[in-house]
């Protein structure tokens, strides 16, 4: 569509208004009002956000990701992730932990897991955003 | 004459043996070292890198899409009321927001509010004037070693050229603002005062998590959640480093649909020329005898 209009701008003369009062706010849709009372992933269609008058807004990228999170796809990396808390945490109440040459950690499972969570989140969330 | 040479073969033969054992010492001890120093590298990580963004479906990507104009003006909010108390955008003036996010009279109304040097009067004392358009959006810090010194010496950058200066531009801009865990993951050892973010390179970065649900309160009703900021103020960011990018898309447009109109007329314009030599018939009548 706007290669159409940009088309047809670059051959008609486009006429500018005078400067209005306020910029005219594109696709203003009057959403209806819909308080998400929870935040459990699983409802990902009826997601309307826009236009909410009320102070508590919640972010699509929090349920989005949790939803992601608890997908089939990426279970197998959450169960790394907390297994390596696990040996992590056991191993950080060790005596001479402190004094260890290598110590391990978590960052590798964890952009495994969140790797496999933006994947799922990246292409619908902008979808949910104005 | 026999039992020398003897001796000699001997010798070498023993001398061979101590070289060769001596190497194959040397290097299977090396060997060894190595493979041990490898079990523990910590060079070349994926935390040393960074996590890489996912690509986001930005309205502008598209070959012949422009800036969402409305997100940069929200974008512009959130910078101004968000980022301008740390990050400077010295290569944006007030009346570069004039027909791109504002009005004149929105724009004048910024700049308005604040005071910039003016000329010293008669007697040479230093004087201040009101913004103007053409005035530059001022610094939040004096200089380099002020904005250290307030940033436990960290020097937030200058914004205006962000979303080019970093690999993975937007992408890379909207995962940092919205990457903040709730904690790093276990085992990560952070300096004082440093925070954890996967996509900043090494993981830790002296900017904490800025952008809050309901930070600000976008004027034209948009929920303001954290994702919602990040992207208009990465759109903002996006068009702050790339102040052409729509015209340039235009001319693009132009150019391919002049270009190629003119490829065509060249194509005819040859197969006209050549028509009476592509269609010459050549005739040989062998003189009669």
């Amino acid at each position: 569509m706007s290669f159409l209009r940009d088309l047809i701008e670059a051959v008609v003369p486009a006429a500018y208004a005078e400067e209005p009062e306020e910029e005219p706010v594109e696709e203003t849709e009057e959403a209806e009002e819909e308080p998400e009372a929870e935040a459990a992933g699983g409802d990902d269609d009826e997601e309307e956000e826009d236009d909410e008058d009320e102070d508590e807004v919640e972010d699509p990228l929090v349920a989005l990701s949790e939803e992601c999170k608890n997908s089939e796809a990426c279970k197998k990396y959450v169960h790394h992730f907390d297994e390596c808390i696990e040996r992590v945490t056991k191993e950080s109440e060790e005596e001479g932990y402190a004094e260890k040459h290598y110590k391990e950690d978590c960052v590798e499972e964890f952009f495994h897991l969140q790797h496999c969570v933006n994947d799922c989140v990246a292409p619908r969330l902008f979808n949910k955003l104005k | 004459m026999f039992k020398s040479s003897i001796l000699r073969n001997i010798n070498s033969s023993m001398t061979q043996k101590i070289i060769a054992g001596s190497v194959g010492v040397t290097g299977l001890t090396a060997s060894y070292m190595l493979y041990q120093d490898s079990l523990t590298a910590s060079a070349m990580t994926a935390a040393e890198h960074g996590l890489h963004p996912p690509a986001y479906g930005w309205s502008h990507n598209g070959m012949f899409e422009t800036f969402d104009h409305a997100s940069i003006r929200r974008g512009f909010q959130v910078y101004r009321e968000v980022c301008a108390s740390c990050h400077s955008l010295e290569r944006i003036a007030w009346r570069n927001l004039v027909a791109v996010s504002h009005t004149t009279t929105e724009a004048k109304a910024f700049c308005e509010e604040l005071e910039y040097d003016d000329e010293p009067d008669d007697e040479g004392n230093p004087r201040k004037r009101p913004g103007k358009l053409a005035d530059y959006i001022p610094n939040p810090y004096e200089n380099e070693q002020a904005a250290r010194a307030a940033n436990q010496g960290a020097l937030p950058p200058d914004l205006s050229l962000i979303v080019k200066a970093r690999h993975g531009g937007c992408d890379y801009i909207f995962s940092l603002l919205t990457g903040y865990p709730e904690e790093p993951p276990a085992g990560v050892a952070l300096p004082p005062g440093a925070n954890y973010n996967p996509y900043f390179p090494g993981g830790s970065i002296a900017m904490g998590r800025v952008l809050f649900d309901g930070l600000v309160e976008y004027e034209d009703g948009t929920p303001a959640t954290t994702s919602q900021m990040a992207k208009d103020v990465t759109t903002f960011l996006n068009w702050a480093a790339e102040p052409e990018h729509d015209d340039r898309k235009k001319w693009g447009l132009k150019a391919i649909i002049i270009v190629s109109s003119l490829y065509l007329v060249s194509i005819w314009v040859k197969r006209f020329k050549w028509q009476p030599i592509k269609n010459r018939k050549y005739r040989f009548d062998p003189p009669k005898k």
